[in-house]
């Protein structure tokens, strides 16, 4: 899986801790979903996209394979 | 920071066994290796638990919640593997008894020796697997 966390970031000038402040998580998990290394739930998803001011489906990629392997 | 508490943990470990083995070639001829064991598995366990608690305090003061649902998950599958672990240690202790010192005549184990082992690796492996899962940062 894919994110643009980092790009939506960017954008409002947040770093991963002022995000992971946001939505009330540590820092590093933050990180790994940036990384694609931990699927978050989709109550946090729904939480970073709104934190983000965008949708999931705009934050969060899909390639098939990565429905295949869920 | 984080490299800075990794190096003064493995030196703090490295001295620890390097005392114990030194205290142990020295020593008492009384003195068992299994005693070591029973005094390096606590001070590990102390070693884990403060470094967890150093975290947490980290994260709280930094207004991070100590916890969160990836670590929540990750005690969860660090617990759950543990337990496996320590059914394999159960195991390995009874085979013991029977093929090393029945069969070979090393020292039996007594059952405290048995129960603190169990409890001690369990708490040692569930430490263990949650550092790993960390850093690795997830599990499925």
């Amino acid at each position: 899986m894919r994110t643009r966390i980092k790009e939506f970031r960017a954008r409002y000038d947040l770093t991963q801790e002022d995000l992971a402040r946001k939505v009330g998580v540590r820092r590093e998990t933050i990180l790994f979903i940036e990384k694609g290394k931990y699927n978050p739930s989709l109550k946090l998803a729904y939480t970073i996209a709104k934190a983000l001011q965008t949708t999931i489906d705009e934050l969060f990629i899909f390639s098939e394979e990565d429905l295949r392997t869920a | 920071m984080k490299e800075k508490m990794s190096i003064i943990i493995s030196a703090g470990i490295a001295l620890l066994i390097i005392m114990l083995t030194t205290f142990y070639i020295l020593g008492p001829e009384t003195l068992k290796l299994s005693n070591l064991l029973m005094i390096f598995i606590p001070i590990m366990l102390i070693i884990g638990a403060i470094t967890i608690l150093w975290d947490r305090i980290k994260n709280m003061k930094a207004g991070l919640p100590s916890e969160d649902e990836r670590a929540k998950k990750l005690h969860w599958k660090a617990g759950a593997y543990a337990y496996y672990v320590t059914l394999w240690i159960a195991i390995g202790t009874m085979w013991y008894n029977i093929i090393f010192s029945d069969i070979f005549g090393f020292p039996q184990l007594t059952a405290g020796q048995v129960v603190a082992t169990i409890v001690l690796l369990s708490a040692m492996c569930w430490f263990i697997f949650q550092f790993y899962f960390r850093r690795q940062g997830d599990i499925e």
